[in-house]
């Protein structure tokens, strides 16, 4: 039974990460419609300029900072650069061009930074233990991370004006311009705001899976999948998502071969993309993933 | 004038991507008369890059070394070119790459993959075309069986000489139930297989076998299935950053027993990696690898110790793959002069009796064995206060 536990509790801890990028797709696709798939490359990015600003010696809290404000630079580039200009082109353009985009973002880390992992050193050093149960102290900062975006997305969405003109958007983008709410300012928002969520997660992230500039796109495909199982235009359903693909996929590694992991994760997607559409076919027009 | 400015753009890309055709065919084509081109196939991005940075760099230093006093063929001598290229750690890649450079660069020889599901993947394109390969992969698949190998050598000693040390080092502490992790294709294979056979001759108990793909972060899941098992020892066989990966997992989990790793997890960046998790493990490797301890006696050791300060005095931290790559490019060159000519079935028959002292340790090629070096050449290391040194020191 304790192993059990043990799978469930790593599950919750991957989970949260998925949570986090699905979170911020979601996002992004309930106010422009949009799915980023850009958004695991933000993590990549958040996690790589911190664990390298930790590497070369810089203190962990201007180096979050550094990294966390380069990162929704770039969510703020992506916009004004890729997605504004071609803004009255079909849905499944732009998605195509976020693509285009995280693979021009996977790229130039490359070459800047090159291809090796950095390590930083976790925040909280140790293992906390209960019962049969471990898991890297670590983690928990994911976890914190994770809640605190949830939080900080729900009360600027429910709470703020600007948040409450951001879902005009997401439900009838004519009536919102016609109530002097620009969606092309609201595009640019969100997509700066994902970009900084998404760094968040990266700086807790990096001291645990030694960043390089080929995670993202993994990450990015889970919080899709994330996104999906919550019905997609729902940020607390991705995060819901978020956690279940986690569980199941460390459940099936535990008692399936472990190979069957990614299958698992992957299978979830294409059988909910087949059988409960609703929400990805409903609001997209002919886009298939 | 839309349509105009649109003619000029593309005017503009055109010219643009002629000058970058321009530029790789100038690449492959710079080799002249009295140059050997030899080429490289390695894991420059990919998730084996950390194994392919440190090839490159000691490729590098070695053709620097090599190129300064020339290479004898005959009453000749000629420089080396090397022509490096990135497989990005893709078997498919690897084909590609490996097909191009006989193809466009006509190269003598070939270093590389740098690993066995890079190398795996074109054994048979170079044996079919007849061109020597010296593969850092350690895999013994890729050497045998040998009359489908006349071509291919490799630096990385076989694994069953690996499984050997190990074992010895097991009925050392009186270890008996051992449990498997492996990275999930041809390398990690090796290592499933060797184990199975030696549990089957009875040599060890094996408790349970796990696998990992090598995009996987996090194998919290696989170790606990592992020490449900009650294994004295946990193998490791991986390279970072699973390796890496791997040693904070199980530290994490409290495993109480000890951990063993194959020669590929590596060194500065395992250490760097997993930090103080790592204090205390075990790791079957080429002696080379706890450099400062090198006596630099024997001619033998004499070279060890020079590769060694070399490397370490131009890129810093010493890298345990470096040596593999190093002596690949030194066999051919070895070979080439045993051969007196660039030919390449003559590189191959005089490689094939060729017995060398490298920088990784001593080998003993012959038309049965085309496998890596013998095992004196090996140690077992122990992570002490952050570094590798041999075990019982």
């Amino acid at each position: 039974m304790a192993e059990f536990f043990q799978f469930v509790v790593t599950g919750l801890a991957t989970g949260a990460m998925y949570a986090l990028v699905g979170l911020g797709i979601a996002l992004v696709f309930q106010v422009t419609g949009v799915i980023n798939f850009a958004q695991g490359h933000f993590v990549m990015l958040g996690a790589l300029t911190f664990a390298i600003l930790a590497e070369s010696g810089v203190a962990p809290l201007p180096a979050a900072a550094l990294a966390l404000a380069g990162t929704t630079m770039v969510g703020f580039l992506l916009d004004r650069l890729v997605i504004a200009p071609a803004r009255n082109q079909p849905t499944d353009r732009l998605i195509i061009l976020t693509i285009g985009a995280s693979i021009v973002i996977e790229g130039v880390t490359l070459v800047a930074f090159g291809t090796q992992p950095r390590a930083a050193e976790p925040f909280s050093p140790g293992v906390l233990r209960i019962g049969g149960v471990s898991l890297e102290r670590q983690y928990l900062w994911v976890a914190g991370a994770a809640a605190v975006a949830v939080a900080a997305v729900w009360f600027f969405l429910t709470r703020t004006t600007l948040g409450k003109a951001m879902r005009g958007v997401a439900m009838d983008r004519e009536a919102a311009r016609l109530m002097g709410i620009s969606p092309s300012r609201m595009s640019l928002l969100v997509f700066t705001l994902a970009a900084a969520l998404a760094a968040l997660g990266g700086v807790a992230l990096a001291p645990i899976q030694h960043p390089d500039p080929g995670i993202g796109i993994a990450l990015g495909l889970k919080g899709f999948t994330a996104a999906v199982i919550g019905g997609l235009d729902s940020p607390a359903g991705a995060v819901v998502g978020g956690l279940l693909l986690g569980v199941a996929e460390a459940v099936a590694a535990g008692y399936l071969p472990s190979g069957y992991k990614d299958a698992v994760a992957y299978g979830v997607l294409i059988l909910l993309l087949v059988a409960r559409p609703t929400g990805l076919l409903r609001t997209v027009r002919a886009v298939r993933v | 004038m839309a349509r105009r400015s649109r003619h000029a753009v593309a005017a503009v890309l055109a010219a643009s991507l002629m000058t970058t055709a321009c530029a790789a065919a100038e690449e492959g084509a710079s080799t002249s008369e009295d140059e050997i081109p030899i080429g490289v196939s390695i894991e420059l991005s990919g998730p084996a890059q950390v194994q392919g940075e440190a090839y490159q760099n000691a490729l590098r230093l070695e053709a620097e070394r090599i190129n300064a006093e020339g290479v004898k063929v005959g009453d000749k001598t000629y420089k080396i070119n090397l022509i490096i290229r990135d497989n990005k750690s893709d078997p498919t890649e690897s084909l590609q790459v490996v097909k191009s450079m006989i193809d466009n660069d006509k190269v003598a020889a070939i270093v590389g993959g740098g690993s066995s599901p890079t190398t795996m993947s074109v054994v048979d394109t170079v044996e079919s075309r007849g061109v020597p390969l010296v593969s850092m992969g350690s895999s013994n698949a890729i050497v045998s069986p040998i009359d489908k190998r006349q071509f291919v050598f490799k630096t990385p000693a076989n694994t069953g000489l690996i499984v050997d040390t190990m074992i010895e080092e097991f009925q050392r502490q009186n270890i008996k139930k051992v449990a498997l992790l492996s990275v999930d294709n041809a390398y990690g294979q090796a290592g499933v297989g060797a184990f199975d056979a030696a549990a089957k001759a009875g040599r060890l108990e094996l408790v349970a076998k796990e696998k990992f793909t090598d995009k996987d972060k996090d194998f919290t899941v696989q170790v606990t299935k592992l020490i449900a098992a009650k294994p004295d020892a946990i193998v490791v066989w991986a390279i970072p950053p699973g390796s890496t990966i791997a040693a904070k997992n199980i530290k994490t989990s409290g495993f109480a027993g000890k951990v063993f790793f194959d020669a590929g997890a590596g060194a500065e960046l395992f250490i760097k990696g997993a930090g103080a998790e790592s204090e205390g493990m075990f790791m079957v490797h080429p002696k080379i690898l706890a450099g400062a301890q090198i006596p630099g006696y024997t001619p033998a050791e004499k070279v060890q110790r020079e590769f060694f300060d070399e490397y370490t005095a131009k890129y810093g931290n010493f890298s345990g793959f470096a040596p593999y790559a190093a002596d690949a490019l030194r066999l051919i060159v070895a070979a080439i002069e045993k051969a007196g000519s660039t030919d390449r079935k003559a590189i191959r028959d005089a490689m094939e009796t060729l017995a060398y002292d490298g920088v990784t340790g001593r080998y003993e090629f012959s038309t049965e064995n085309h496998g890596g070096v013998i095992k004196d050449s090996l140690a077992l290391l122990v992570v002490r206060d952050g570094v590798w040194v041999p075990a019982g020191s």
